[in-house]
C-alpha cells in the first residue's frame, strides 16, 4: 500500500475519543427527545438530592408540635404532616433516599449479573444450566413478595433494603448478558484471544465484556426505576424504612391514613414526586435503548 | 538431526453432529515440521484444513492420534499449560475484520501476547509494540485507532504482528490471504516471506489457493477428505503430481502464462459427505484411474520417486497417472 493512502485512510476519522462521546451523549436529544425529557428530570431530581442541605425550609424531622396537618402555606409550602413535620422539606429530601437506594441496587446487580451471564454464556453447557435455573427460580416468585418476605426476615434497615433489591434484580442483568455472549464466544477475535493465550478471566473480563455489556447499561436506567418503586412500595408497606424518616413510601404511607380525613398534601406530594422520578427513569431508559440498540433505532 | 518443532502422528478429529451421527473432519493425519520449515497445506473447502490447524493449537481437542509440540507430547496437556505454551505457538486468522477484539485498541491488540507471555515493562512493550508495527509496515498512526478504522491489508499487518509478537516457533496461517483483494495479498505474502527469514519461525500455510501456497511454502502437503493424500517438496509435487487428487487440483489451477496449453482435469461428482466417509481409498468415488481395488483397500503413504509421499494403490504400476486429453 502507498503512503498517500496511508494517511489518506488515517484522516479519514478526525474525531478524538472524547467528542465522539459527546456526539453520542448528544445524540440521545435527537433521536429520543422523550428520553432526553427523562434525563431532564432525573437531573433535576438529582440536583434536589445533592442540594437538599441549601433547599430545605425546615429540618425534615423537626416536629413542629403545635402546627400539625397545616395546610400548605406560606411558611409550610406543602403543608405539615402527623408529626407536625414540614412536608416540603421532607419531600425534597426523600430524593436522597430515591437515588441512596436505586444507585447501590443497580450496581449491586451489575455486579452480581455480569459475571454471572459472562460465565454461563461463555462456559455453557451443564454450569449455564445450573446458573440459569437457578436464575429463573429468583423471577418466578412476584419480586415484591420476595423482596417483601427476605428484608421483613433479615431485619429493618436501608442496607438490608439496597442488598436485597441489588440481589433479586441480578437476573435481569445475567439474562441480558448471557444472550450477548452466547452470540459472541464462537466469533472469531474470542477464538484469536485465546489463541493469543488469553487465560480465562481475561476472555470474560477484557474480551467478552466490552462487547457484551451495551444492552445491560440500557437497562439500568429502567431497574433504577424498578428499585425506587419497589422500595418505596416496601417503605409503604412498612418495611425496611421506618417513619419519620422523610423517605416518599414512608411518608405516602403515613399520609394514606389523612386521606380519608380530607389532608390530602401530606401524602399527594411524596406520591407526585414518586410518580415523577419513575417516570423520568423510565423515559430515559427507553431512550438509553433506543440509542444503544440498532434495531429499535432503525425501527423508529 | 534436529527434532521436528511439530510432529503429529494418527491425528483425528470428529464432531458428533446429533442422531448419532458423526463427522469426519480429520481422519488419521501424520505430519511434520522442521524448524523454520513453511509447510503449505491445500485442499478444497471442507477438506479439513482449517479444523486440523485448530487441533495442532489445542483450540480444539483431538478425538485421537498425538501431537508433539518442540518435542514435548501436548495431547494431553491441561488447558493451563497450553496457554503458557501458546507463546511459542501463535495464529492468523482467515478474516482479519472479525479475528481482532473490536473494543480494543490496534496497539493493545498487538502488545496482547506479549502482555501476557513477556515479563516486560510497560515502556519495553511500548517500544516492541512500534517496532511491530514497523516490521509489518503499519504506520504507527493506526497503533491508537479501533480495529474498524483499519482496512483489511492493515488489519492483517495488525495480526501478524499480534502472532510474531512473542517470537513463536510455530505460526499456523488459516487462509491469512484469501478474504483479502488480490492487490493487498501480494504484499502480505510478501511480508509473511520476510518474517519466515528473519525470525526463523515454522509455518502452517493453510489455503485453498494452489499459487500462494507455492509462493510460500518449502513442502506442501494435500489434504482430501481429512486425510493428507499426498505431501512432499513443493517443486517435486508441482512437477510431478503423484497421487490422481494432486493431479486434479493442480490441473484446475491456471498458469501464469496465459500462452501456456491447459489440459484440465476435471473431477467428476461432488465431494462425498464427511458423515458417511467412502470405504478403502477415501478419492475411489471420484478418482479417474480407481479400480476394483480402491473400493476395498486404504492405501498406505509409499514414496514416489520424485521424493514426496502418496497414498495410492496404483502407484507401483503407474496406474495412478491421469491421461490427460487435450482442451480445445
Amino acid at each position: 500500500m502507498s503512503d498517500a493512502t496511508q494517511t489518506e485512510l488515517a484522516n479519514a476519522n478526525p474525531l478524538p475519543v472524547r467528542a465522539r462521546v459527546w456526539n453520542r451523549f448528544a445524540g440521545i436529544f435527537w433521536l429520543s427527545p422523550t428520553g432526553a425529557i427523562g434525563l431532564f428530570i432525573i437531573l433535576f431530581f438529582a440536583l434536589l438530592a445533592i442540594f437538599s442541605a441549601w433547599l430545605i425550609p425546615h429540618d425534615p424531622i423537626a416536629a413542629y408540635t403545635d402546627k400539625v396537618l397545616h395546610p400548605p402555606s406560606a411558611e409550610f409550602w406543602f403543608g405539615t404532616d402527623g408529626n407536625g413535620m414540614d412536608v416540603f422539606s421532607r419531600v425534597i429530601y426523600g430524593a436522597k433516599f430515591g437515588f441512596g437506594i436505586a444507585i447501590p441496587a443497580v450496581i449491586l446487580s451489575l455486579v452480581i449479573g455480569i459475571p454471572v451471564g459472562l460465565i454461563a454464556g461463555y462456559r455453557g453447557g451443564l454450569l449455564d444450566e445450573v446458573l440459569m435455573r437457578f436464575v429463573d427460580g429468583l423471577r418466578v416468585f412476584p419480586s415484591i413478595i420476595l423482596a417483601l418476605a427476605v428484608v421483613a426476615a433479615t431485619g429493618q434497615s436501608l442496607l438490608n433494603v439496597i442488598l436485597v433489591l441489588g440481589f433479586l434484580d441480578s437476573p435481569v442483568f445475567a439474562r441480558v448478558v448471557r444472550a450477548e455472549v452466547l452470540g459472541l464466544r464462537s466469533s472469531n477475535f474470542v477464538e484469536s484471544a485465546v489463541a493469543a493465550g488469553n487465560p480465562t478471566w481475561r476472555i470474560l473480563f477484557v474480551h467478552l465484556l466490552p462487547n457484551a455489556i451495551q444492552g445491560a447499561m440500557a437497562q439500568t436506567a429502567v431497574r433504577a426505576a424498578w428499585a425506587v418503586r419497589i422500595s418505596a412500595t416496601l417503605a409503604f408497606l412498612g418495611v425496611g424504612i421506618q417513619a419519620p424518616t422523610p423517605e416518599w413510601g414512608a411518608m405516602i404511607r403515613q399520609g394514606a391514613e389523612y386521606m380519608v380525613s380530607g389532608q390530602w398534601w401530606v401524602a399527594l406530594y411524596p406520591g407526585l414526586a414518586l410518580i415523577l422520578l419513575v417516570f423520568g427513569l423510565n423515559l430515559f431508559g427507553d431512550g438509553l435503548q433506543d440509542l444503544m440498540d440498532p434495531r429499535r433505532r432503525s425501527a423508529k | 538431526m534436529t527434532q521436528p518443532v511439530l510432529k503429529i502422528r494418527n491425528l483425528s478429529k470428529r464432531f458428533p453432529v446429533g442422531g448419532g451421527r458423526v463427522v469426519h473432519a480429520v481422519n488419521c493425519v501424520d505430519l511434520s515440521i522442521m524448524p523454520g520449515e513453511t509447510l503449505g497445506m491445500v485442499g478444497e473447502s471442507g477438506s479439513g484444513k482449517s479444523t486440523l490447524g485448530r487441533v495442532i493449537l489445542r483450540l480444539l481437542e483431538p478425538s485421537e492420534g498425538s501431537i508433539e509440540f518442540d518435542g514435548q507430547d501436548i495431547t494431553q496437556l491441561p488447558k493451563g499449560q497450553i496457554r503458557r505454551l501458546r507463546r511459542d505457538m501463535q495464529m492468523v486468522f482467515q478474516d482479519p475484520w472479525s479475528a481482532l477484539n473490536p473494543r480494543m485498541r490496534i496497539r493493545d491488540l498487538i502488545a496482547e501476547p506479549i502482555k501476557l507471555h513477556v515479563d516486560l515493562s510497560r515502556s519495553e512493550r511500548d517500544d516492541r509494540t512500534e517496532d511491530l508495527a514497523r516490521r509489518v509496515n503499519l504506520g504507527s498512526t493506526y497503533l491508537n485507532r479501533y480495529p474498524a478504522n483499519l482496512s483489511g491489508g492493515q488489519l492483517q499487518r495488525a495480526c501478524i504482528a499480534r502472532a510474531i509478537a512473542t517470537d513463536p516457533k510455530l505460526i499456523v496461517l488459516d487462509e491469512p490471504t484469501s478474504s483479502l483483494d488480490l492487490s493487498v495479498r501480494a504484499g502480505i505474502l510478501e511480508l509473511l516471506a520476510e518474517i519466515r527469514e528473519e525470525t526463523k519461525a515454522a509455518m502452517l500455510f493453510i489455503s485453498h489457493d494452489l499459487g500462494t501456497v507455492r509462493m510460500i511454502s518449502d513442502r506442501i502437503a494435500v489434504l482430501y477428505l481429512g486425510e493428507v493424500v499426498e505431501q512432499g517438496q513443493t517443486e517435486a509435487l508441482f512437477e510431478t503430481p503423484a497421487h490422481p487428487y494432486t493431479q486434479a487440483l493442480l490441473s484446475a489451477h491456471l498458469p501464469a502464462d496465459p500462452a501456456f496449453k491447459v489440459s484440465r482435469l476435471v473431477l467428476e461428482g461432488e465431494v462425498p459427505s464427511p458423515i458417511a466417509l467412502p470405504t478403502g481409498c477415501k478419492f475411489h468415488t471420484r478418482c479417474p484411474v480407481a479400480i476394483a481395488r480402491c473400493a476395498r483397500e486404504v492405501p498406505q503413504a509409499i514414496q514416489v520417486p520424485s521424493g514426496q509421499q502418496a497414498g495410492c494403490l496404483r502407484i507401483p504400476n503407474g496406474g495412478n497417472i491421469i491421461e490427460r486429453k487435450e482442451d480445445v
